[in-house]
């Protein structure tokens, strides 16, 4: 077989991958739990956009990727700004897509700490006491950020005691090291809500932690408003739960609650047409990086001097 | 035609019958391959300015969709494509700074040299992307924060300067320390700019942190 037969081979690999993938990519519908008189959401309140804060999709592909995980809430959290985040909640309205509630991440040198629910960000050089209370004199919420020990002589008792919620579960606690059991004794120690959240990049699935919120109204203020009482539950990757006990009990007996900790988009990339896309997908990739876009000789033309 | 252009070729010292494509080539023997195709002028026109650079954002941009959703889909592959061409178009502003006028084929071709040298970068995010794209996601993730990163990051680092040092010698004939001043400026000015495009808002408090070290 030609080179020029082994480029096209890669080209229509990569053609195929794409119509696989695209017809495979259904936003689910997900279903709507109510339990004791709450409505259960799926939320994720961690959660970057290209630019500006290291992340590679941009925000209105970020929402729809939160439809593809079948994430009922998301926070859009970009470092130090909001404009991204506001982007993706206008996007998100006008598409019927999830409650997208704006924030930011605030990224300091001694603490990063979720602000969500603002409409102005917070100076990232005060202490984190003095964040807090900005926080919520603007009617959001504070929520540490994978507080692992290095973060941890920001907070002294008296902002521990201040915050809204703690990530328990991070994609940290799926790595090797002590991630795991710090962000659980920072959870130990304060008295938040569980909070679990996939500090989304564009690289980890969206999702992949997330919070079960007991709302009372399926709307931003419904959802900030289960955070501060407390109404979350958070199971990380050995069954263990955290929040109200009585909420976990509920989470426990319930097989729709189940069903809402379980991410559509990995169930999705298991099936048939996925797996046949990024096989052919890599397969593309690596036959148009191997023989190029056009044959060595085609690209210089002494020989026709 | 072709046995003469063949002939012709190898005789000049062009390329050997494995290179199948000229990033393979770049990449294995940058030395020939860059002053054979700096010789020979292309017969493209000034559009081969984007050709690479639009090739190379549309292969970023297959591999953040095969990351960030294990398949290849319209959506991500748009919106990645425009994220990557960003920072690739940034790029081009950058090499044109650091050619100045000192260019000795034109910038179009310049520029569709330069990008032929990104294979070692391309191989790199595809075996992350296949890493991620296969393995259950629980499981990626342990490879993907250790050390693994570094050690092979650093070999592409690595590579990578070797092959612009050799693109600054071979196509713009630079001397050795010529080449060596221009890759420093270039790498600096792009890994600015890429910092300022995908992290400015955390940039000042990283800094920061840095400093208070």
């Amino acid at each position: 077989m030609t080179i020029t037969a082994m480029r096209s081979v890669s080209v229509a690999l990569l053609l195929a991958a794409l119509a696989l993938g695209t017809i495979s990519d259904r936003a689910p519908s997900n279903p709507v739990v109510e339990l004791g008189g709450y409505r259960v959401l799926a939320a994720d309140f961690h959660i970057h956009s290209f630019p500006l804060s290291w992340a590679s999709l941009g925000p209105l592909d970020t929402v729809e990727q939160a439809k593809r995980e079948g994430l009922d809430v998301i926070a859009m959290t970009p470092h130090n700004l909001l404009w991204v985040g506001q982007l993706g909640r206008r996007y998100s309205q006008i598409t019927g897509g999830p409650l997208v509630i704006s924030g930011e991440e605030i990224v300091s040198p001694e603490y990063h700490l979720l602000a969500i629910g603002i409409s102005h960000t917070v100076a990232w050089h005060e202490s984190v006491g003095s964040a807090i209370d900005a926080i919520h004199a603007q009617g959001g919420i504070a929520i540490a950020a994978h507080p692992i020990k290095a973060f941890w002589p920001a907070y002294d008792a008296d902002s521990v005691r201040k915050l809204d919620g703690t990530e328990v579960l991070h994609p940290l606690a799926y790595q090797n090291g002590p991630g795991y059991s710090e962000l659980q004794e920072f959870y130990e120690r304060s008295n938040a809500a569980a909070i679990g959240d996939s500090d989304f990049h564009g690289v980890l699935h969206m999702g992949l932690c997330r919070t079960l919120v007991f709302v009372r109204e399926a709307a931003e203020s419904g959802v900030l408003e289960a955070i501060r009482a407390r109404r979350t539950v958070v199971i990380d990757r050995d069954g263990k739960a955290y929040g109200d006990p009585q909420l976990i009990a509920v989470v426990r007996a319930s097989p729709e609650c189940q069903r809402l900790l379980e991410s559509p988009a990995i169930q999705s990339a298991a099936k048939p047409l996925a797996r046949w896309s990024r096989i052919l997908g890599m397969l593309g990739l690596l036959g148009t990086l191997l023989f190029g876009l056009a044959p060595p000789r085609a690209e210089g033309s002494r020989a026709s001097r | 035609m072709a046995a003469r252009i063949d002939s012709l070729s190898e005789r000049d010292g062009g390329p050997p019958t494995w290179a199948t494509s000229v990033d393979v080539w770049v990449m294995l023997r940058p030395r020939a391959a860059y002053e054979w195709l700096a010789a020979s002028p292309s017969r493209a026109g000034k559009w081969i300015v984007l050709r690479r650079p639009l090739a190379l954002a549309f292969l970023l941009a297959c591999m953040m969709s095969l990351v960030a959703s294990q398949r290849l889909t319209l959506r991500h592959i748009a919106g990645g494509t425009v994220s990557a061409l960003f920072l690739l178009l940034a790029q081009v502003g950058v090499l044109w700074l650091v050619c100045g006028r000192r260019r000795t084929i034109p910038f179009a071709r310049t520029v569709d040299l330069f990008f032929a040298s990104y294979g070692p970068w391309v191989l790199w995010v595809l075996a992350f992307s296949y890493l991620w794209a296969f393995l259950p996601m629980r499981d990626a993730l342990k490879y993907f924060w250790t050390g693994s990163i570094t050690v092979t990051g650093g070999t592409v680092v690595a590579w990578s300067l070797y092959l612009d040092c050799r693109f600054f010698r071979g196509v713009l004939h630079r001397s050795r320390a010529g080449a060596a001043w221009d890759v420093a400026r270039l790498w600096t000015l792009s890994w600015c700019v890429c910092l300022v495009i995908f992290g400015w808002s955390a940039l000042p408090a990283e800094v920061a942190r840095i400093l208070a070290r």
